[in-house]
């Protein structure tokens, strides 16, 4: 009778043969090349952030404007916020020596690129984020405020 | 494909730590030869950990730009890039597990004593099907710190230093998970073969 350790390595090597057939989609290559193409990310990222830090102060503004009227305070629900979510590509990003909270107002649609699920009709509604920046102008983190 | 392959690609032989050179340097290119070497590695790793497409290819493309972004980080003395590569790829599935808390991430106690034995007991041979079938099912419910070791060394035959890499933990860590991964997996096989006996002889 075959022993049990053999039988095992014989039933591994088989699924390493079955594992050996997986294929990552093609539309992965398609898509770094496409990052490839247009050059290193991280100066894109870099550009992004600026843009997105100037959003976020000007939103800031606004948001802290409208808060500081007293019928605006009086108006204002108890909030609820959700978890803080790891901006997308963040991980890969170095730890930052100081973060900020931002909170601002911004699209729901504008939400997606961070992993929520918005469904299309409400894209246009406007809802609370707080944004985790750090000292280098990069989201690294993004919370819902309700 | 990508378009290097159509108008003459970079040259296979040229090893990986020239070619990193050139992505630090912007090289598309060069980028697009090491996806074709190493992304499926990252891909198949990936996915069978997380038990996820989207997951895998959420990975394997972060794992790719996480190249484009920082490839100054990568030291060819300490480590091979497939090797690093895999090591951010493990890095960002655990971290989509435990944000998902679907998976088993316990903490293994490092054993010293011996594992279980690989050898079951049953005198019942399976079919080639059912112990595919029978093991399958025993990596499915692997904690993810045993499964990985299996996927690494077993899987994709990485040696032991490098899956030692990968996982950052010792050499040894690495060997006694693996054997004790193949305890469970044998248990599987054992429990699989009771199973059969039993129906065959009710």
């Amino acid at each position: 009778m075959m022993k049990r350790s053999d039988e095992l390595n014989q039933t591994l090597a088989e699924l390493r043969r079955q594992h050996q057939q997986i294929e990552a989609p093609p539309f992965l290559e398609t898509r770094l090349r496409t990052a490839a193409r247009s050059g290193r990310p991280a100066t894109m990222a870099r550009r992004w952030a600026w843009a997105m830090a100037a959003a976020l102060l000007v939103g800031i503004v606004l948001w802290k404007t409208h808060q500081s009227s007293p019928e605006a305070r009086r108006m204002q629900p108890a909030e609820t916020v959700t978890e803080f979510m790891a901006v997308p590509g963040s991980e890969t990003l170095p730890a930052p020596l100081e973060t900020s909270i931002l909170r601002v107002r911004v699209p729901k649609g504008e939400l997606r690129q961070y992993g929520f699920d918005v469904p299309p009709p409400d894209a246009r509604e406007m809802v609370g984020a707080d944004f985790v920046v750090g000292d280098d102008g990069l989201a690294r983190a993004v919370r819902l405020v309700r | 494909m990508f378009e290097h392959e159509r108008r003459g690609q970079r040259s296979n032989s040229e090893s990986d730590t020239d070619l990193y050179r050139a992505v630090a340097q912007g090289s598309g290119e060069a980028m697009a030869t090491i996806y074709q070497r190493h992304g499926p590695l990252i891909y198949r790793f990936s996915f069978r950990i997380s038990q996820d497409q989207s997951i895998a290819e959420e990975v394997t493309q972060d794992v790719f730009l996480a190249l484009l972004r920082q490839s100054d980080r990568f030291d060819p003395a300490r480590a091979a890039l497939s090797t690093w590569l895999c090591g951010i790829a493990r890095r960002l599935v655990w971290k989509q597990l435990e944000r998902r808390q679907r998976h088993l991430l316990i903490d293994l106690p490092e054993e010293s004593g011996e594992a279980e034995s690989l050898e079951g007991d049953p005198d019942v041979t399976l079919s080639r099907n059912e112990a595919v079938a029978a093991v399958q099912r025993g990596l499915d419910t692997l904690p993810v710190q045993l499964k990985e070791v299996i996927v690494l060394c077993e899987f994709e035959e990485m040696k032991y230093e490098d899956a030692a890499l990968v996982v950052g933990v010792p050499v040894g860590t690495i060997r006694s998970r693996l054997h004790r991964a193949k305890a469970r997996l044998a248990l599987a096989l054992g429990g699989a073969a009771m199973n059969t006996s039993k129906e065959n002889n009710p």
